[in-house]
């Protein structure tokens, strides 16, 4: 009788593993690069005086913020090919972590904006800059230097939240877990690795965002 | 597919059954709290602890918890006790994840609201003649507990949220529910939509109300 189960581990699947890892990075770096895009214009949107802008970015900041991401998942996923749109998982995927992570991003970018105190608005007033100009050379610059640590902070959270598009079965690490536990049946050892690879990922960043902090708050 | 039209209804009808997966949701998470609360103080007092034995492991655990996602934690548990056949409930190792997870971050939440206690009120306890226990009971956990609320509330909404994850592990709550619901309809979108809102509707409400009860509980400025 073939053996329909395997005993152990083997160097196949520490490649699979390994393409899984790659597939996580891929994501989150997709997902981190284009919501930083948008947040930058739900954040300026948010923190500007003018109301028709930012309560809609309001609005969407909270139902973004309070509703789970895995519904947010199943959303994106089932209401594309609704609207005509056949695109691979993986653009669903990110699809989904861009939308997330450009509403915490906001948030980042707002407090970003405000805590550049008034101050440095009526110097640029007084030097002829309008808003365009003095966002763009004076405040931004500032804001920046504010907003890294919490955005490293955010970067770790989505390299955790990545793990939930394994329901809509990209293979990314959480999939490649979940079918290699099927495979094997050694799910202490299979997730184990799996945890370990992650921690890989996240535990620099987060001792970075310390170092960074820490940096920055000595600078002044 | 230009000619879809959107069916509420047929969720509509459904919604009683809906609702009662957000009553498992908000039991589930309810109960998280309250043991993560206890699993986070009794980590935090490892954390702050003299002795390096109960200190490295307490950190250790916070540090892997913190770095690594709920998801792999949950299927880390659940398909790790089948492996060693121990018979566990979906729900028992959907709980057991989440306190752990959750467990973690109290823990930090707890020790910055312990250390934002002056020393004099520790000095001022015991030379009062307080034991430890007697010391945190009357002087430290109330004082703590002002600093402690707003990120506690926090922490309770993303427990609410983030249970929904337990629906990979097939427990009945909300979101599993909505799942059973768009296979039946076939409406996935109208499905998931609903079940959003709700979801929205339940984390708005508790917030609202949290920040209230904060309001009535910390009357008097810090």
């Amino acid at each position: 009788m073939p053996q329909y189960v395997q005993d152990r581990l083997n160097i196949y699947d520490a490649i699979l593993l390994l393409q899984g890892l790659g597939n996580t990075v891929l994501l989150c770096v997709a997902g981190l690069g284009l919501g930083l895009v948008i947040a930058l214009f739900v954040g300026l949107a948010r923190a500007s005086g003018f109301r028709w802008l930012s309560w809609p970015a309001a609005l969407y900041i909270e139902v973004i913020r309070d509703s789970p991401l895995l519904m947010q998942l199943y959303l994106v996923f089932f209401a594309l090919p609704l609207m005509g749109l056949q695109v691979p998982i993986f653009v669903a995927g990110v699809a989904t972590l861009m939308v997330n992570a450009s509403a915490f991003m906001a948030e980042i970018v707002r407090a970003g904006i405000q805590a550049i105190g008034k101050d440095q608005w009526d110097a640029a007033r007084a030097l002829g800059m309008g808003y365009l100009p003095c966002m763009r050379y004076i405040v931004m610059p500032q804001a920046a230097r504010v907003m890294i640590p919490p955005g490293v902070g955010l970067l770790i959270g989505l390299i955790k939240d990545s793990s939930v598009v394994s329901v809509i079965s990209y293979i990314e690490l959480t999939r490649v877990g979940q079918i290699l536990t099927e495979k094997t049946f050694l799910s202490f050892q299979v997730f184990g690795i799996v945890a370990a690879l992650y921690f890989v990922l996240c535990y620099p960043l987060s001792r970075l965002a310390l170092y960074v902090e820490r940096r920055l708050k000595v600078g002044g | 597919m230009r000619g879809y039209v959107f069916q509420f209804r047929e969720v509509f009808q459904e919604l009683p059954m809906l609702l009662d997966g957000a009553v498992t949701t908000l039991h589930i998470s309810i109960l998280t709290l309250l043991l993560s609360l206890i699993v986070g103080t009794i980590g935090a007092l490892c954390r702050m602890s003299r002795l390096r034995w109960v200190r490295v492991p307490a950190t250790w655990y916070v540090e892997v918890i913190r770095n690594t996602p709920l998801l792999v934690q949950l299927f880390f548990i659940y398909f790790g006790f089948s492996q060693i056949n121990i018979d566990v409930t979906n729900y028992t190792a959907g709980l057991a994840g989440l306190v752990l997870n959750n467990g973690a971050y109290l823990t930090e939440i707890v020790r910055a609201g312990i250390q934002a206690i002056h020393k004099g009120q520790f000095e001022a306890g015991y030379s009062l003649g307080l034991s430890f226990p007697q010391l945190m009971r009357h002087v430290v956990f109330p004082q703590a507990f002002r600093v402690v609320y707003p990120p506690m509330c926090n922490q309770f909404i993303g427990i609410i949220l983030w249970s929904s994850l337990l629906s990979t592990i097939s427990v009945h709550d909300l979101a599993l529910r909505g799942k059973e619901l768009a296979s039946t309809t076939f409406r996935s979108f109208e499905t998931y939509a609903v079940v959003t809102l709700i979801y929205v509707a339940m984390t708005l409400t508790i917030s609202a109300a949290l920040k209230l009860i904060g309001y009535r509980l910390f009357r008097r400025p810090a």
